[in-house]
């Protein structure tokens, strides 16, 4: 008898005690943007978007809320948003995270050290900087989506499916910290009714020191990644030609000694050609000959621009110092950032054309 | 072979015996614990990424380890205890028992806060610690007081569960970069031979096998299965250090301290995300043998050693690693038990050669009297 | 402790007894006079005796027809005499008062030829009120064989003999019960079972102390290793057929007189999930029916538990497209997930067990009346959530999957520490307490075998039908389980001979 009692006290005890504090998901405001600003006094201005979703009948978040606040720190920042606000933050369903230019081209480290620290946070978020003020591009309110978040997300998620090299905190970090290997992020501009993914910035460390425009981004993730889908828009006799990747490979490889070392970047490209605006020629073998040989020319020379940017301001966004560095036992960080700007990199694109569409 | 050593043998009741090919599942699921969830850490601090040589070289010396505790047993008459007290005597042989009593207790010990610390860090940071454990220790009282058979079976269970974790290592494969393993070893020697001490850290466990050695039928032929067990850990060790270093780069591995759980968090399907959660929650399954197969261990030393009986023992323990494991906190502290145990581990690791070696002589030394 | 003092209770009751059966007949015949439907008279025919009878449970046609009629026509001087001449089967002559006592009960006939003697012939006319063999209810099946066991242990027995023509068929019986003395059967094919099983079944039911044996539920739960356990360690079954079947693998039945279930021995967790019409469906259409009712049977148990993990600490696991149907189906729930979750499990129980207690055509219309009426207008009042009232109403339907009543009894109800853990600790608490179910059947024994045997101890040879049910052609081998005297079912190289193309 006295056994069953103690059982009865000690469940009650683990029941009564052993509970977490805990609120139920729709008690949570539920952040799911945060974009810094530089505030005033050295200060940084957060703001954060929180969905409000509707209740029974429509299922979507109709609207969102937006909190601004200024703070010492990011962590600061959560503090005092939660001083306006009814329910308590959480920040763990955060998708996008937004810096102004301002800010990132000062040094963004503080910040990243707090987005690898917190185990609350999804390794899938989406990081991006902002041309301009973050706070007008998270309060714009676009027509596309419901909330700003949902077209957010939706817009650097579909763009890494095409021509924009894949992006997320994880992929951030992981050139962040590596050797011989720096981050890029996408650079977002507000317009009038949607948001527009205008580029791509570099970072050296935490501080952004180039960016590419639109135009280039097609070039530098064929230098990045194999990937299959993608388009780019290429001059030819007068006219111009869209060209359609259906299957890019690209191969590294390294030559000459460790001090002196040669990149050698081979991009194999398959292309299809189904627009060509102003060109007065029948589609014919000779001509997907003559363009297989523009197309190699323009992004040859494309990605030689490229590589001397990335040379003339220090940044290594293609990793090959972190490439060299799994390649050759003796490597030497220093050594190899003392060297980068003469560093010898070919690039050699090889293209082909296999389809000109259903129609020929 | 010796008459004399096998005529006095102990001899546990056929009903309470486990067939040999458990030991596979006893060896395998006890060195497989909190460690590999966060160890690639340690071995690229020195050996960068070529640190998977390590793990390789590791798994060889175990098997060598291995090696050596079934030539311990074969003719030791039981377990550890009674090879002790033949080669050392009643008194001494009987302290040396229980310092491996000790050890014993200090792995389940560390299992167990490490593990409290997981879900603290990642889960709950408000954690009740005390109700927790309490619950955690009633769990594992439970399972210890169906003996070694119900505890065989754990560790079955986790087995078969810890197979959809390992499915998981798909996707940081997928983001990650596979270019980062390349086989030119850039490190030197001592480096790698630094990484390996770190890597068997974690790969402790198999000498719980000098315990239960007289619970498995024919012993003699669980050799094999035992060491296909050391071998798949190996493997899965290999397969995880390497699923890292393609997810990770290398800087930046050298800063988490959970790598694992981290990987775990990219794992998204249409009605779940965020798998991390789920990992740990399953990660119960994969340390609870090591805490009841430790915390059995521990506990049968006492029985053989001062005939006391074990239930008692159990209760005893559960309530000796209780207020401890409330009382920790802190990354620092559970970092240094952890080196503990594993420095003590490795001591022990290194014993077992001696142990043989003492062995071998006293038993020449017998045979001509 | 209690099971101690029990005994020592019992004691004097059973002196009691001992006492009471060493009284004379004609004590027995007094105190039987007590009641009305007994018949004691002298007859005064030819031959001259004394007759007596329980009218209630004897055959007036054998009565009239066989026994009166000879006494009266022939002149019969001795018992055995009686004993010959009357034209009915296993007629006997005895002085044993227990032996009298007890058929007399059943409806014996007790001619003796003075009032005073002790000895005395007993006629058997037994008059069996039964129900007729009809179609099963609980276990029904679409196919297959349509008869189910009834009350009678008789008709029972003869249900499975006729299944089983052979002479190892082995029927040992017993009476169990104090007060009651219920006939129970223990069967089981000899030269196929291990003697170790029927053993300890028969031991186990000798040993039974109890007043009273209703129904096969009660010997269940007396002769179970863990009595206080959740999960039954005997199946029940109301199927001849399975009951044959289980036989033929070497199982060991008990029958019990006035249970139309019979029990089979030893069993596992897993068995309690399969159907007889796994048996009569292709192979792999049974195959994909287990692996969904074993998925239901997961479901059932984990997916309120879950709703309450995920809802109350873990809704970053929750990806943004279900969030808003999530979130907005909450808004207006005053109460917690935890809250929500046991009123509404505990309103489907609640229409289950009123459906259950009362008559069929009523108890439909509760169901509707729960399911539709309660369930829309819970949602309405904003009292519970859309999402949850679908999950609570498929893993409700989930359990009913379960071919075996009881332990789909089981499941529904060891959800709820499942909820509570969910609410104590999350994904973790769920983790916790699935260890604790795990560890649990792999502590339970049936009848001294693993109850939770294909799992642990793995045996390979036992997984072809436990979770999919390979081909019979796969299966030439008994469960390892029983260690069966035969282990071969047939001859595994002429069923799989291999032919060639056109031969």
């Amino acid at each position: 008898m006295k056994k069953q009692w103690l059982f009865l006290m000690m469940v009650s005890v683990v029941l009564l005690n052993g509970c977490m504090p805990s609120r139920s998901v729709e008690e949570n405001a539920i952040v799911q943007i945060v974009g810094y600003d530089v505030g005033e006094e050295e200060r940084i201005q957060g703001t954060v978007s929180i969905p409000q979703y509707g209740k029974s009948e429509d299922k979507q978040a109709a609207s969102e809320l937006y909190l601004t606040v200024e703070a010492d720190s990011t962590k600061d920042v959560e503090v005092e948003i939660q001083k306006q606000s009814s329910r308590p933050i959480s920040i763990g369903k955060l998708a996008v995270t937004l810096y102004s230019k301002e800010l990132a081209e000062n040094d963004l480290a503080d910040f990243i050290d707090v987005l690898s620290r917190d185990p609350r946070l999804s390794r899938n978020m989406f990081l991006g900087v902002v041309e301009g003020s973050s706070k007008d591009l998270i309060e714009g309110g676009y027509t596309q989506d419901e909330t700003t978040s949902k077209h957010l997300q939706g817009l650097i998620e579909n763009n890494t499916l095409y021509n924009f090299p894949s992006t997320s905190l994880h992929d951030f970090l992981y050139a962040y910290y590596a050797q011989g290997m720096d981050s890029f992020l996408p650079l977002l501009k507000k317009h009038e009714t949607f948001v527009e993914l205008s580029g791509v910035g570099f970072f050296k460390r935490g501080v952004l020191v180039a960016e590419i425009p639109d135009s280039a981004i097609f070039t530098f993730k064929m230098l990045k990644e194999n990937f299959i889908k993608g388009m780019q828009e290429i001059p030819f006799e007068g006219g111009v030609i869209m060209m359609e990747n259906i299957g890019s490979n690209v191969d590294y490889s390294l030559s000459g000694p460790t001090d002196n070392p040669q990149f050698d970047i081979k991009v194999k490209l398959k292309a299809e050609v189904n627009e060509m605006s102003g060109i007065k020629r029948d589609a014919s073998p000779e001509l997907a000959k003559e363009m297989e040989e523009k197309f190699a020319e323009f992004f040859n020379k494309e990605g030689k621009e490229l590589i001397s940017l990335f040379k003339e301001k220090g940044v290594d966004p293609l990793g090959l110092g972190n490439f060299a560095k799994t390649r050759r036992g003796d490597f030497d960080l220093t050594q190899w950032r003392d060297n980068y700007s003469e560093l010898e990199v070919n690039v050699k694109v090889d293209v082909e054309i296999t389809e000109y569409g259903i129609f020929s | 072979m010796n008459k004399l050593n096998n005529s006095q043998g102990l001899k546990i009741p056929e009903n309470y015996l486990v067939t040999p090919a458990y030991v596979f599942f006893l060896i395998h699921s006890m060195q497989v614990g909190v460690g590999i969830l966060g160890f690639e850490k340690y071995l690229v601090e020195k050996a960068g990424f070529d640190a998977w040589v390590a793990v390789l070289i590791a798994g060889g010396i175990l098997h060598v380890i291995l090696w050596m505790i079934y030539r311990l047993l074969q003719n030791g008459g039981g377990d550890i205890v009674e090879i002790h007290k033949r080669i050392f005597g009643k008194y001494v042989g009987g302290f040396l028992s229980l310092l491996f009593c000790a050890y014993f207790t200090l792995l389940a010990f560390t299992v167990l806060i490490t593990f409290i610390e997981v879900i603290k860090v990642w889960v709950f940071p408000g954690l009740h610690v005390w109700v927790f454990t309490f619950v955690l220790l009633l769990l594992v009282y439970y399972l210890v007081s169906g003996g070694f058979r119900v505890i065989t079976g754990v560790c079955l269970i986790s087995v078969i569960i810890g197979l959809p974790i390992l499915l998981l290592k798909y996707f940081p494969v997928e983001a990650g970069h596979t270019m980062n393993i390349y086989p030119v070893i850039s490190h030197s020697v001592p480096d790698i031979l630094a990484a390996t001490k770190n890597s068997i850290l974690s790969f402790i466990g198999l000498e719980f096998l000098l315990i239960y050695y007289p619970f498995i039928k024919d012993p003699q032929k669980s050799k094999k299965w035992a060491h296909y067990g050391v071998f798949y850990t190996t493997m899965i060790y290999l397969i995880s250090v390497l699923v890292t270093f393609v997810y990770y780069s290398e800087e930046q591995l050298k800063q988490v301290v959970w790598g694992t759980i981290s990987a775990w968090k990219i794992v998204e399907f249409p009605f779940i995300e965020r798998f991390e959660f789920v990992g740990i929650a399953m990660w119960l399954y994969v340390i609870l043998p090591n805490i009841c197969l430790g915390l059995w261990g521990a506990t049968r030393i006492p029985k053989r050693v001062f005939k006391v009986k074990q239930k008692y023992m159990v209760i005893l323990f559960c309530i000796a690693l209780y207020f401890p494991a409330v009382l920790i906190d802190g990354r620092p502290m559970i970092d240094s038990v952890n080196n503990w145990s594993g420095q003590l581990g490795l001591y022990v690791l290194l014993y077992i050669p001696l142990l043989l070696i003492l062995k071998t002589i006293t038993d020449k030394v017998r045979k001509r009297t | 402790m209690w099971k101690w003092k029990r005994k020592d209770k019992q004691q004097p009751e059973k002196q009691q007894q001992t006492k009471k059966q060493s009284g004379s007949l004609s004590e027995f015949i007094q105190a039987m006079k007590q009641s009305e439907d007994f018949v004691h008279y002298e007859l005064s025919g030819s031959t001259r005796c004394t007759i007596s009878y329980l009218k209630t449970m004897c055959d007036s046609k054998i009565l009239n027809r066989s026994v009166l009629t000879t006494l009266n026509e022939e002149s019969l001087h001795t018992l055995h005499d009686m004993q010959e001449r009357i034209p009915v089967e296993n007629v006997r002559v005895t002085s044993k008062l227990d032996l009298i006592e007890e058929k007399v009960m059943f409806g014996y006939i007790m001619i003796q030829r003075h009032e005073t003697d002790e000895e005395v012939v007993l006629v058997p006319a037994i008059s069996l009120e039964s129900r007729e063999v009809s179609i099963p209810e609980v276990e029904f099946s679409v196919v297959g064989p349509k008869e189910a066991f009834v009350e009678t242990l008789n008709t029972n027995i003869n249900l499975i003999r006729k299944r089983l023509p052979l002479p190892q068929l082995t029927i040992k019986e017993l009476n169990v019960g104090k007060i009651t003395k219920t006939r129970v059967s223990v069967i089981y094919i000899d030269g196929v079972v291990n003697q170790d099983n029927v053993d300890t079944v028969t031991q186990r039911l000798k040993g039974i102390e109890v007043d009273q044996l209703i129904d096969s539920s009660f010997v269940t739960q007396i002769i179970a290793d863990n009595s206080n356990s959740p999960f039954p360690q005997l199946l029940d079954t109301e199927r001849p057929d399975r009951v044959v079947s289980n036989l033929v693998e070497g199982k060991v039945a008990i029958i019990v007189d006035g249970s139309p279930h019979a029990l089979t021995c030893p069993t596992t967790v897993v068995e309690f999930f399969g159907a007889s019409d796994d048996y009569f469906l292709p192979w792999h259409l049974a195959t994909a029916f287990r692996l969904i009712r074993l998925f239901a049977v997961i479901f059932s148990v984990l997916s309120t538990p879950l709703y309450v993990a995920v809802l109350t600490y873990h809704h970053e696991m929750i990806p943004a497209a279900l969030m808003a149907t999530i979130v907005s189906s909450r808004s207006d729930i005053p109460f917690p997930p935890i809250l929500e979750v046991i009123v509404l499990e505990l309103t489907i129980e609640l229409l289950r067990e009123a459906g259950a207690r009362l008559p069929t055509k009523i108890g439909q219309t509760i169901g509707i009346v729960g399911g539709i009426v309660i369930g829309t207008a819970a949602v309405d009042a904003g009292l519970t959530s859309n999402v949850l009232l679908i999950i609570v109403a498929l893993s409700a339907l989930a359990s009913f999957t379960t071919p075996v009543y009881q332990i789909g009894n089981t499941i529904r109800l060891i959800r709820f520490p499942f909820i509570i853990g969910a609410q104590l600790w999350g994904l973790i608490g769920i983790s916790m307490c699935m260890v604790f179910f795990i560890g649990h059947l792999i502590k339970l024994q049936s009848i001294g075998r693993p109850f939770f045997e294909p799992l642990y101890p793995l045996r390979i040879k036992d997984l072809k039908d436990a979770f999919i049910r390979l081909p019979f052609n796969k299966q030439t081998e008994r469960p390892v389980l029983m260690r069966t005297e035969d282990p071969q079912r047939m001859n595994p190289s002429r069923v799989n001979a291999k032919r060639d193309i056109d031969e």
